[in-house]
């Protein structure tokens, strides 16, 4: 009995996968609702074309574009949370990573179908494996965002791996014997043993695998950095080699890095803060994520601040004729309420909650956080938009307005994330049990170790 | 020579699929050699040795 029995970790921890609640059903039920909503939309808009959107030359490029950088925008979440504080072995990192490493998962994919949608046609993406050209920065892009997202995968698989194992070998430990917590050998279903066994791939636990484990975890935590910083950057590039007024600018890169970090601490304070509340994680994530994190975020609103400030205050220094057009656009005529809204999100509600650490809990952190999500889908809209409403070429002033179509479109990718996300977690573990027993037992070994430094020497 | 590289319809997406090619087999070898590592005499831990090489405590729970 003494093998069946579980921690409080593993327990709660595997709740989720054991028992389904009404209201997960309800939720699923209503993302699912909202989703197929937009399915409908998008089918719609295959069929008459895109014309039913409120794209037209010269504003080609509208909120399709803007969740596509919204998207590749938070999946830095993972990556750069995750890896960074890996590498710098920050161990209160511990039950957050699975969480951040699987948004970097999801928001990628969900990035990646913005394009798709955006194309009209899908058979035109066939284009860019005949016609694609090494001189066009959507081509860096694309390459970019698949080495990306092939990182992410194995970042987001490795860790799991020993977990897995640990699901697969509950499944064995079970057959004759009950556990702990009553019969429980009809919760892991047949097809669920089988998932987890094949992608267990044959996990041992030896010293050696162990090893080889935490080394090319380790490996990939440095390689996914430069490999994050590169997505953004040339996503950036899309906007900054045209030459457009306020794009066409050498900060865009680094504005978008930061933005993306940014977008993405927020990302993961809303889904961590979701699942501690709605799957009892308190004692793991804790006041120690939400204030460290939070002075990350802090710090981050900082920087994007400073960015912003610097890219406006160039251009408003500038006096060219074309980019004026546009900063007035922002500043002054029908995308200033999008601009101070996004100030107003990004930079001063975050400063009031974050610079407090009675601010710094789980409310402040989700209320600063969902403020930044707004902000930033905000400032990727008016990054885009209005640059396009007034080109450098000579057309008029052009309006666009988004139709419902691309509104139910927007609804649709947005739930599909949250979906995909809760059925992920349905399905694996949320912490990382391996890892958090890992820290536990480190800090137990350093506390022994301390303690026996502190011990006077008492030879005869 | 660069500028044919850069500017020839279709050698770009070749550039891609070989650089997301190669990143792939890359990463599938790495998962190969971390899944056949020796198993070793000594049992399977109850949670995984932490750091083994780092010179850390070597301490672990082993399953009975």
């Amino acid at each position: 009995m003494e093998r069946l029995r579980e921690s409080d970790l593993e327990r709660t921890v595997l709740n989720p996968l054991r028992h389904t609640t009404l209201p997960f059903w309800f939720a699923i039920a209503l993302l699912a609702a909202v989703f197929a909503a937009g399915v409908i939309a998008l089918i719609r808009q295959w069929f008459l074309g895109l014309g039913v959107t409120g794209m037209s030359r010269p504003v080609y490029w509208g909120i399709y574009i803007t969740n596509f950088v919204f998207f590749i925008g938070i999946s830095h979440a993972g990556t750069l949370i995750s890896a960074i504080l890996r590498v710098t072995q920050a161990e209160w990192r511990r039950p957050i990573t699975r969480v951040a490493e699987a948004i970097t998962f999801f928001a990628l994919i969900l990035g990646a179908l913005q394009i798709l949608i955006d194309l009209g046609r899908l058979d035109r993406v066939f284009n860019l494996l005949i016609y694609g050209r090494f001189q066009s920065p959507l081509l860096w892009d694309v390459t970019c965002i698949s080495i990306y997202l092939l990182s992410s995968t194995l970042y987001l698989y490795l860790p799991m791996i020993p977990d897995l194992a640990r699901l697969r070998d509950k499944r064995v430990g079970l057959s004759n014997q009950k556990s702990e917590a009553g019969d429980q050998r009809s919760w892991l279903r047949d097809w669920r043993y089988h998932l987890y066994r094949i992608m267990a791939l044959g996990w041992h636990g030896s010293a050696e695998q162990v090893r080889r484990l935490e080394r090319g975890i380790s490996i990939m935590a440095v390689l996914i950095i430069p490999i994050a910083v590169s997505v953004h950057t040339v996503v950036s590039w899309i906007f900054g080699m045209n030459m457009q007024p306020m794009w066409h600018s050498t900060i865009l890169g680094p504005y978008f890095v930061v933005g993306a970090i940014f977008s993405g601490i927020a990302m993961l304070f809303c889904f961590m803060t979701l699942i501690r509340k709605i799957w009892h994680l308190e004692p793991w994530i804790g006041a120690k994520q939400y204030d460290y994190l939070g002075l990350l975020l802090l710090t981050m609103t900082l920087f994007w601040g400073y960015f912003t400030l610097a890219e406006y205050l160039t251009t408003g220094y500038g006096t060219l004729v074309h980019e004026q057009v546009v900063l007035q656009a922002k500043l002054s005529a029908e995308y200033a309420p999008w601009f101070y809204a996004m100030l107003t999100c990004n930079f001063v509600i975050p400063i009031a909650i974050l610079v407090r650490r009675k601010g710094r809990t789980p409310v402040g952190t989700l209320i600063a956080s969902l403020a930044i999500l707004v902000g930033m889908w905000i400032e990727r809209f008016t990054i885009i938009v209005p640059t396009l409403t007034r080109p450098s070429l000579g057309y008029e002033k052009a309006i666009y307005a988004p139709t419902v179509t691309e509104v139910l479109i927007t609804a649709a990718s947005l739930s599909l994330f949250a979906l995909l996300f809760l059925l992920f977690f349905k399905v694996f573990p949320a912490i990382s049990v391996w890892e958090v027993e890992e820290g536990e037992h480190i800090a137990a070994a350093r506390l022994k170790a301390a303690e026996l430094l502190a011990q006077p020497a008492s030879h005869a | 020579m660069a500028h044919w590289i850069i500017d020839t319809a279709g050698v770009g997406s070749l550039i891609v699929l070989l650089v997301a090619g190669s990143v792939l087999i890359a990463y599938v070898l790495m998962a190969r050699w971390i899944v056949q590592a020796p198993r070793d005499d000594a049992g399977k831990a109850e949670f995984i040795r932490p750091h083994a090489d780092r010179g850390e405590s070597r301490e672990g729970v082993r399953s009975s």
